[in-house]
This record gives C-alpha cells, structure tokens and sequence, in this order.
C-alpha cells in the first residue's frame, strides 16, 4: 500500500496559527523575570484542525492489535477492554491529587487495598507494593527489598542469578543495583540445569530471579527442588511475573517456593501497553519481607483507608507519590469483571491456545526445538530465516510480527493469548506458511513481490540509522 | 444466559477441535508437569467489595466503579501543587490518548509496523530538546523522581565518579526515591542544605570536589522559588563535575531554558503537558543531554532515517545500551516506559505553540501566582517567607494557624489548600505552601483570601 510521509507538525507551522484558547484576564503584568529572557523554543504553530489530522494521520501508520493479532512471546498482547478506560477516567479517579486529605480519596484507597488483596490470592504472597511503573521498576523494587532484607540480617550477599534465558531486564535490575551478575545454565530441554544451579548457588548468592513458565514457554517442573537448593543455602527467590498468565488459578508463585514476585499488570491484567507504557509491575513478598516494603502501603481501619508510612524496615520509595494509579484502576476493575472462575480460565485458554498452534505449526513442517512438550502460554519455532519470514509477514500479510530471536538467535517466540479467536490463530498460521512457502521457493517470493504492501515503509535501513543518528529536528533558521 | 468468560471467544466447539489436535482429552492434561503437590485445588478467594460475587457484569461492575469514584472528591479548586500539577487538559489530548493505534500498541521494536508511534516520539523528543536547549532526549521514563536517579547513573559512568550532591530544596520524595536506590553499590550522596528557601551555595562548594560526579538542584524548587543555576553550574564546571537542572514543574521550560544557565543534563517530569494529576501517576519522567553524552543515556530514543526505498523513516536508536540486547551492560533496566504520556506531551505543546505556552506559563501561573502572594501575605496574621526570591507558581507563607487544620477548614469551603510544609520539613511547622495555575483565577483567589481572612478572625474550630 503506497502511504505517504506524514510531513512533520514542525513544517506545518504558519505564524498567526494556534489552536489553545485561553481566558482574559484583568491582571496587572509585572516583570518578574527579565533576567531570564528565553528565545522561543520553537514548537509548532498550528491549528487544532491541523493537529487532529497530523495524529490521526500518524496512528493510522501504526498497526493495532485490535485489527491483528498481536502474538509478540513474552508480551502478552492481549484485548484491553474499552470498559477499563472509560472507568479509569472517571473525573473522581483522573482528577485527584496525591496530597489530599485522606477523608477525600476513599475511593482510590478502596481500589488499592482490594487489588493489593487480589494479587495476595492470585500469587500466594503476604502483601503487595503498587508502587512500581514497569516490570522492571519491580525487579529493581524486589532486589532492593531482598537486600535490605540481609543487610538485616547482617549477612553480606553480593551476587544475584539468573538463568541464561532470562529477560535482559533481569541482569540489567541486578548490576544497575550494585549487585553481580551470573548466568545458569539452561539444559538441554529448556529448563534450569539443576547441576549447575547448585554449583553456582553459594552464601554469597542473595537471590535466584526466575521466570516459570520460562522464556522458552515452558514449565519447569523441578521447580520445588529449585526452591530447595536456593532456600537451603538461605537465599530468595524471585518470580518474574512476565508469564503469570499461564498460570493463574492453577498454581501460585507462593506455593511454589518463591519469596518476591513482580506482576506485570499490563500483560496479564488487560491493561493496555500503549506504546510502550504506562505499565505497572506490583511486587509481592512472603511475610517475613513484609516489613522491607516501600511505604507508604493501603490499610483499613475500622471501615476508613489510610496510608501507612510506618514500617519498620521498609526499603523507603522508589517513585514519587504511590503508583500509575491510572493503571491498577484498570487491572482492579479486570480482576472484578473476571473472577475466579474467570481468571483460571483465561490461562487455561491462554495455554489451550498456544498448544494448538505449536501442534499445528509442527505438522506443517515448522520446527520447535522444544515441541516436543506441552508449552504453557508461548511456544517457540526455530527458523534459519526469521528475519524475512518476520517481514514478509507484516509487509505482505498484514501480520504483526512475534518476537524474534529470543531466548535464542533464530527463534521465533509465539504468543496468542487467549483473547483471539480460533479463526485468527488459524489465519496467522495459514500466513506463516504461505510466507515460508516464499522463503523457500524464489519463483512464489516473486509472485509475493508483485502483492501491495501493508506496512507504510519497505525494510528500515537500520545500518544507517544506528551508525548516522538523527535524534531531533534541527530548527530551521 | 451466556456461558463464556468475559472477552474470551473461545466456544466449546474451538476447545474440543484444539485439544483434538494437540492430542490431549482435557485441559487440565496441559497443566500435568506442575509438581501435584504444588497445584492450586480449589477456587481463587477473590472477596467482593460489594455484595454481589465476583464475577460482575458490565453494568454491576460500572455501576460500582462509578460508587468508588463519587468517594473520591475532585471538585474542589486546588491550591495545592507539589510535584503534582492541576494545569487544564485540552479536550484533543485525552481524544487521541484513547485512539485504539496508539493505546494498544507494543513498544516500536518493529519500525515497518509502528511508523506512527516512532514519528510521534521523534516529535516530541525535539520539542522537549527545544524546550530545554539540549540535543537528546529519551523517549520517556517513569516519572521525575525515577529521571533523577537515572541522570544521576548517566552523570556517573560519564564521569567515573560515584559522588553525587543535591540539595535539600529537591522536591522531598525525590529525594526519599534517590536515598532508596543509592543505598545499593558503591555511592556517597551528600545532601546540601537550604538558606532562605534555595540550595545554601556556600555550603554545595565546601561540599563539591574532584570526587562529585553530578550536582543536582531543582530549579523552580520545591518552594516554587527559582535557583542560582549559573553559579552552581560555574561551581560544578570548576570541578569537571556535571551540573544537572532537575525540573519538576515543566511549564516553567517556556520562561526559563535551562542551557541558558549552563546546565549538562535536564532531567524531570513533565505531567505539565497534559497528563493528568491522576492521584500522583502515570506522570512522565525524561532526560535530555548533550549529543556528546548520548551513549549513557537511558531509555528509549528514536533516530530519523530511511526505509529500502529511501523514503524517510523512524526507528530506535542505540539498542546497544537498552537491556534486551546488553542485559547486564544495559545503561539502565528500563523497558516499559511512559510513551502514552509522551504522546499527550507532544498534542498538548502542538496546541499551546509558543505563544501560547508562554502567556499560559506567564500570565496564567507566574504573574497570577504573584498576584496570589501579594493578596495573601497582606492578610492579618499571614506573612512573607523566604522573600527577595524569584518565584514561578508556587510560593511559601507563614500561616497563623496549624496547617492542617486549616487545611481541614477549607475542605469545608471546596477548597484543597497547599501543603503543609512541616509533613517534610518539621522545621517548617505554618508554613504553607501554595501553587497557582490556570484552573485558578483572579476571582478565586480573592475568594480564598475572603476565606483566609474571615477564618482568621474568627479563627479555627
């Protein structure tokens, strides 16, 4: 499809153009701040007619999960329900400042303490922060925790692990805290190597971050001798919560042995990702890391909520004020809508649906290095071309593309969540094979070539853009 | 009635054709290779908070929500700021944050399928560049206390040095967030005291060296008053030391650009331009450097440049510091940020312009925040602090009653009141301090100094 170039708001600047209204006013100016005489800054001078049809023109540039399946493994794509935000931005829940008087603010308070509670039950923790933006904010949130936890116990632990497979934020969290790295093996089958683990998991190892099911889509079942060696040698466990959604209602963090667990409330609970955020990542601890908690937290008190910055051992804060309160109105309300029947069924149909497509993708050739077990909510393809079938999909078939090369060079990490439909599964595998099809015989890749594109550009020249960086838009003159 | 599960469109004939051709007879048979013992065997006990049992329907569940949100009073006038701004949202800004292609989409790490999102962050890291005088700026981050502690790591791996200095009139839970993450690794964080409501400059040079990695001091501050820049900027440039201009009331960028003070590093929030005061989040952190300094920086940036064809294009820059590519190496272990915000941001200042951002920042917050001063300090009882400073919209009085209390009162009156300086300053007990922007006019503020004045005589119940 020939698209053009949105020209760039800045070019659509005509003086004597502006779209803000805003009211007269009797007062009296005074030069308060002639010291300090800016030149101006140069932002665009446009109509509120101009800037409706530049936005409009960019999203439409942008492809949307809600006309394609989103299948990006270990994101979580799923419908965000237009419910959600509509009541999210309720003026008494959009408009509040965080410094009001407790007495006007009930009602946030009430969403946080029951989401607090519902995240208790669904992982099998003893309390939650809302504090943390991101999944990663509650990595970096838990590992604060953790070492608070044996600073206290006057133990010096200096070393965090994960495993080799992990998210790269689960590394970045523990050497941009201070702590050293190191990797564990996975073995041969997707799992950690047991073996190594133990080798690795010494007294000066703090905490082992891990992610079940793992990044391979898989389950690791010794995941109780896992806790064992990691307990048995004092340390905690940490649940990266980027895959809870194959698992709710089946099984809890808790009861499998981990200590910390973070939640990405924008994967598993609906709430949308929005290019890339607000997200939020909750993180819970078991009991005796209760007290380590940031603060302030949400209690109830003979019927009233209030904030309780009195901890005796908490870590402090770490964001201002208490949380994307935006988002955990969202995650609340998608937890209410559900229920607890609800809840278990979105994971079993999570995990039912990726099965599906690993079987079927299986049959028709495609190789799944680890195909030959039941993934959970994502499964994962090898392909010596990824790259172009990636591609070829978006341009070609309208397909967003899944996430490539991870947890491995070539692997191709699928993930359908149970919020599409038999029928658009089925279509994404028909498209995959026929764009296969094209990678393995020159005269369809021709045919295909000749098809109209769906993607607004051809292939990004990333060399140049990596090695010629253009970040802004210099002004013109 | 139906017997499918809320936004799952999965029917009983989809589950038996699935599970035909993965070869398994039931669900649960998916679920085996969890450990038996480790099983969840019952029913999740999600409690209601209503009568009725979770699951609700739509309207039950609408019809709650819209209960919880009456609890929450927001229809006062604020006179209240703190890192948290009521500044009027333009309709066009909340339309287009809730467009399906831009709400729902992933981070752009596929350029061809997310051309819209990469231009808008172009967009919007230029106008913030403008703003500031920098030349990067990161796509976004969480919020300014979150900003802080990263251009304070971003000043360090620049500077090989682990001393940082910030000043006691940074905005105080900014600070508890920077003492929190600095506890971890090898830092010394030295807080600089305050002399009548900025940064004590004799003590920041006893206390700056050849150690300091960064200088941080908020400008306004978070007495709304602005700061000396040039001298701390002279004072950490004597000591190769980088000064960076935390800023946390955005809306001052169109009255004062932070280069002009020789700042290295701005960094803050910017729920000004158009974010929601939202009970304290999402807000919208960001950096903005040099080009010399951009490999440290954090977060997402995106570069202009061009597809196969040569047409223009937009893509992320720099992977190379970001974790999913040099986890352990990764310059910070951000991922999701704030992008949403950073759109809103980007309408809001297209709708202002520069005009209209200036008389917005101008004649809307400084100059009817200075009309405010004047009106409250000449009430009985009331009093000038901290006076021959330069403030923007927010500013500190001596009140004649307890803080709180008042506060309390004017509750009574529709009237969020500022804040009560002793919550973070104990040596600041009456002191209170007050923000004005557009959302309050000349008449409310006579309105309150009616209130104040009245309450005074009458004094608290």
């Amino acid at each position: 499809m020939e698209k053009e170039n949105v020209t760039l708001i800045f070019k659509e600047t005509q003086d004597g153009r502006a779209a803000y209204s805003l009211p007269k006013t009797a007062i009296k100016k005074k030069d308060l701040l002639s010291e300090y005489k800016r030149k101006t800054p140069g932002l665009p001078e446009v109509s509120e007619r101009q800037i409706a049809g530049h936005y409009q023109n960019l999203a439409d540039l942008n492809f949307c999960p809600y006309s394609e399946m989103d299948p990006l493994g270990s994101c979580t794509m799923k419908y965000n329900p237009p419910l959600m935000e509509a009541l999210a931005s309720l003026p008494g829940f959009l408009d509040m400042h965080p410094y009001q008087d407790e007495s006007t603010i009930q009602g946030a308070l009430e969403v946080m303490y029951f989401l607090d509670l519902y995240l208790r039950e669904i992982a099998g923790m003893a309390q939650f922060t809302l504090q943390p933006s991101a999944g990663a904010h509650g990595e970096s949130t838990g590992i604060m925790i953790g070492g608070a936890y044996f600073t206290d116990k006057k133990e010096k632990r200096t070393k965090i692990l994960a495993p080799d497979s992990s998210h790269g934020t689960n590394p970045a969290s523990v050497t941009n805290l201070g702590f050293e790295y190191e990797q564990v093996n996975s073995n041969g089958q997707g799992w950690v190597d047991l073996e190594d683990l133990k080798k690795r998991m010494t007294e000066n190892v703090a905490i082992f971050m891990l992610t079940n099911p793992n990044t391979y889509g898989l389950f690791d079942p010794n995941i109780d001798k896992i806790a064992e060696i990691i307990h048995r040698k004092g340390g905690l466990l940490y649940y990266d919560g980027a895959n809870l959604n194959a698992i709710m209602g089946k099984c809890r963090p808790g009861d499998l042995g981990f200590d910390i667990v973070h939640i990405n409330l924008h994967k598993t609970f609906g709430t949308p990702h929005a290019m890339g955020g607000p997200g939020a990542g909750p993180t819970g601890v078991v009991e005796k890391l209760k007290d380590f908690l940031p603060i302030p937290t949400v209690e109830k008190h003979g019927g009233k909520y209030t904030l309780n910055y009195s901890l005796e051992h908490t870590i402090g804060k770490v964001k201002a004020f208490y949380g994307n309160y935006s988002v955990l109105t969202k995650a609340f309300a998608y937890i209410l809508m559900l229920g607890p029947e609800g809840l278990r069924r979105v994971s079993e149909t999570a995990v039912v649906h990726a099965n599906y497509m690993q079987e079927k993708l299986k049959k028709k050739g495609f190789k799944f290095p680890y195909g030959n077990q039941h993934c959970m909510h994502e499964c994962v393809m090898k392909h010596e071309n990824i790259d172009t079938l990636g591609h070829l999909l978006s341009e070609y078939f309208k397909k967003l593309q899944a996430t490539i090369h991870f947890p491995e060079a070539n692997c191709y990490m699928i993930e359908p969540t149970e919020t599409e439909s038999k029928e658009s599964i089925d279509k994404y595998i028909e498209a995959m094979v026929e764009a296969d099809k094209a990678i393995k015989d020159p005269t369809v890749m021709e045919e295909l070539e000749k098809r109209k594109t769906f993607t607004p550009i051809r292939k990004i020249n990333a060399k140049k853009g990596m090695a010629r960086p253009c970040l802004i838009e210099k002004e013109e003159e | 009635m139906k017997d499918n599960i809320s936004y799952i469109p999965t029917t009983k004939s989809d589950f038996s054709e699935m599970l035909l051709e993965i070869g398994v007879s039931k669900i649960d048979d998916l679920f085996e290779v969890i450990p038996q013992k480790m099983r969840l065997n019952r029913d999740l006990l999600l409690p209601s908070p209503l009568k009725t049992d979770l699951p609700l329907s739509e309207i039950e569940l609408s019809g709650y929500m819209h209960e919880a949100s009456a609890k929450n009073n927001s229809n006062y006038k604020y006179f209240l700021g703190a890192g948290c701004y009521n500044h009027y949202i333009p309709s066009i800004v909340d339309l287009f944050l809730k467009l399906p292609k831009f709400y729902t989409p992933y981070t752009p790490y596929k350029p061809e399928t997310n051309q819209g999102t990469l231009q808008v962050m172009y967009e919007y890291q230029t106008m913030m560049c403008r703003l500031t005088g920098l030349e990067v700026s990161n796509a976004s981050l969480y919020d300014g206390a979150t900003a802080m502690v990263e251009a304070a790591k971003m000043a360090s791996r620049l500077t090989g040095r682990n001393e940082i200095l910030i000043s006691k009139s940074i905005h105080p839970e900014y600070r508890h967030v920077f003492n929190t993450y600095f506890r971890y690794g090898d830092w010394k964080v030295i807080e600089v005291g305050i002399s009548n409501g900025k940064t004590n400059l004799k003590e920041l040079e006893q206390n700056i060296s050849e150690q300091t990695a960064a200088v941080i001091i908020q400008s306004p501050n978070f007495f709304g008053i602005i700061e000396d820049m040039d001298h701390v900027a002279r004072m950490a440039h004597k000591h190769l030391s980088l000064y960076i201009s935390l800023v946390v009331e955005a809306l001052s960028l169109a009255l004062i650009k932070p280069t002009d003070f020789d700042a290295d590093i701005v960094a803050g929030e910017a729920q000004s331009f158009g974010s929601h005061m939202s009970f304290g989040g999402p807000h919208l952190g960001f950096i903005n450097c040099y080009s010399k300094h951009k490999s440290k920086l954090p977060g997402r940036v995106v570069t202009k440049t061009e597809d196969a064809d040569g047409k223009t294009a937009y893509m992320l820059w720099g992977a190379a510091r970001e974790q999913h590519i040099s986890r352990n190496r990764a310059t910070s272990n951000i991922c999701s940020n704030h992008a949403l915000n950073a759109l809103a941001a980007s309408i809001y200042l297209s709708w202002y312009g520069n005009k209209g951002l200036e008389e917005l920042a101008d004649l809307h917050n400084m100059q009817m925040a200075h009309y405010a001063y004047e009106t409250i300090r000449k009430i009985h009882g009331y009093a000038a602090t901290f006076t021959g400073n330069t403030f923007f919209n927010e500013f500190v009085v001596n009140c004649p009653h307890d803080v709180s209390a008042l506060n309390k009162t004017l509750l009574e009156h529709s009237i969020v009141g500022g804040l009560d300086l002793g919550r973070f300053y104990p040596e600041y007990k009456n002191k209170m301090l007050f923000c004005i922007t557009e959302k309050t006019n000349q008449n409310d503020i006579d309105e309150l100094a009616d209130i104040l004045t009245y309450l005074n005589e009458k004094g608290l119940k």
